[in-house]
């Protein structure tokens, strides 16, 4: 089993690591780095460098959070249609010791691209004379928790549906969408066009709001941090309870992810 | 018996509620040790039936069983059990060291560097070994899943059109290679449409036609059927031909 999930979480990451697709998504990304920090170049006091820094920050975690929510689903869809699924269901152990080496890939590329990008945003600070910020390494953990959260849906969706399919249904489908929707359908309501499709509406999306996964379930309680990078004792312990959260999404997106697997035809 | 199918139907679901009878009551009874061929016209349902065995596709009725089990993927059956696919699906961004190494780790056995080498050298791919599997000819992808079950040595080896494509060096060596593990005591079931390297390699055959079996028999036998049907017929291509013929005229 152990030496099983060593081989496949190896082949997994060489895939990650020779894939042109992803290699040349990484590069526009740094692309896209370099053109974020050009004004920085020529901003001279701190608390603009400050403001700089943490944009940079929000939109490279932001990006690292993109790919690694979809590295789950590129491996999969990529397996299934070479239809190289059919090599790993005739050995012994097939599904749950893959998927589990799909997560952890993922998981590990997840580390990498949050810890560089903390790195960099560190390296950022010294060089430019910035106070370095605790909650720079908070907003890191966070974003790491919510690819999890993602990776986990994305993953399981793949099973069923065609990855486009499952990226726009998990862009409705979430917590942040699905409250917006609903603030939207209660306006409309209070505002007096308390027609029955619209309550009926409303109550779909509340019913919907709670059964789909939300990617960051403290939010509001983490706000300040979030604003002002300064993390106070109570921060922490959601923290904790994001990563709770999404280990639970993980173990639920990893379950369906294996039964779904193993129902389908695999010709 | 090592591999039995028993009223093995396989019914497919197309557009517009219409069905496609894929395999239609199919038995069949493979002995250990045979070279068992399931020989066909295109769309008879010879990899149907595979997958079926392989517990890659779930029948609609009947079974397939393979060691008296039926199989599931990733079930503990497939420590003796090895697969070559009908294309070279294999893992295209792997080298071929790394992926006949990786294949073999998969089915448990040891894969250490040197025994991987040696194996790659006996198959005459050793200095392919850094070369992507992308990169690699059929012939040599094919290759890369002989040097896996050299590696594995298993009791069952499943093979779906294996020499579809090969040049006939490339032929030739691997019906050596074949031959040499049926041999050793490998069973193996084989679908093909090379009947030429059937007759050169299979014991037994099945022919399945419109998703039924309409002949079984050790090849020798089939051979002779063929000759009776026609009068002189000396081939198992011939003796195909008349058969299938045959049924296709008796279901006009």
């Amino acid at each position: 089993m152990r030496d099983r999930f060593i081989a496949h979480t190896i082949v997994n990451l060489k895939f990650l690591a020779r894939n042109r697709v992803l290699l040349g998504f990484a590069l526009l990304l740094l692309l896209a780095c370099a053109v974020l920090l050009l004004p920085a170049m020529f901003l001279d006091t701190t608390s603009n460098r400050f403001e700089v820094i943490k944009y940079v920050a929000d939109r490279l975690h932001l990006a690292a959070a993109a790919i690694t929510s979809a590295l789950g689903l590129l491996v999969l869809w990529s397996h299934r249609r070479a239809r190289t699924i059919k090599l790993i269901a005739t050995k012994p152990g097939a599904f749950d010791v893959w998927v589990a080496s799909v997560f952890a890939s993922a998981a590990l590329f997840g580390v990498a691209a949050h810890t560089v990008v903390a790195l960099l945003v560190f390296a950022l600070s010294v060089a430019w004379g910035v106070p370095y910020q605790i909650g720079f390494v908070f907003l890191s953990a966070t974003w790491l928790a919510q690819s999890a959260i993602a990776l986990a849906c994305l993953t399981a969706l793949g099973t069923v549906c065609h990855p486009i399919v499952a990226i726009l249904t998990l862009a409705f489908a979430n917590g942040w969408t699905l409250h917006s929707v609903g603030v939207t359908l209660g306006a409309a309501v209070e505002a007096g066009h308390d027609a029955l499709p619209l309550r009926a509406a409303r109550l779909a999306v509340s019913a919907l709001y709670y059964a789909a996964p939300s990617f960051a379930p403290f939010e509001d309680q983490m706000r300040v941090v979030n604003e002002t990078l300064r993390v106070a004792a109570i921060d922490w312990r959601y923290l904790w309870a994001t990563f709770a959260y999404a280990l639970l999404t993980g173990a639920f997106g990893y379950m369906a992810t294996v039964v779904m697997l193993r129902r389908r035809q695999l010709t | 018996m090592i591999v039995e199918t028993e009223d093995l139907t396989v019914v497919f679901r197309r557009r517009f509620r219409r069905t496609l009878v894929a395999l239609d009551s199919v038995n069949l009874s493979i002995r250990e040790g045979d070279f068992f061929a399931l020989l066909g016209p295109n769309g008879a349902g010879k990899s149907t039936a595979l997958y079926c065995m392989l517990g890659l596709l779930r029948p609609s009725s009947g079974e397939a069983r393979v060691f008296g089990r039926r199989l599931r993927p990733g079930c503990d059956e497939f420590r003796d059990i090895a697969y070559l696919p009908e294309e070279p699906h294999y893992h295209d961004y792997l080298t071929v060291e790394e992926a006949v190494t990786y294949y073999a780790r998969l089915a448990g056995v040891d894969a250490a560097p040197p025994r991987v080498r040696d194996v790659l050298e006996r198959l005459d791919i050793a200095s392919a070994r850094s070369t992507p599997v992308a990169a690699c000819s059929k012939g040599m992808k094919q290759k890369v899943g002989i040097a896996h079950c050299l590696l594995h040595e298993p009791r069952l080896l499943f093979l779906d059109e294996p020499m579809r494509g090969l040049d006939p060096i490339a032929t030739k060596d691997f019906r050596d290679v074949l031959l040499d593990l049926n041999r050793r005591g490998v069973s193996v079931v084989m679908n093909s449409h090379l009947l030429s390297e059937v007759e050169l390699v299979a014991n037994r055959a099945a022919i399945l036609a419109d998703g039924r079996v309409v002949a079984v028999d050790d090849v020798s036998a089939l051979v002779d059927r063929g000759r009776d049907a026609s009068g002189g017929r000396r081939t198992l291509e011939d003796a195909f031909m008349a058969i299938v013929k045959k049924d296709a005229s008796a279901h006009a």
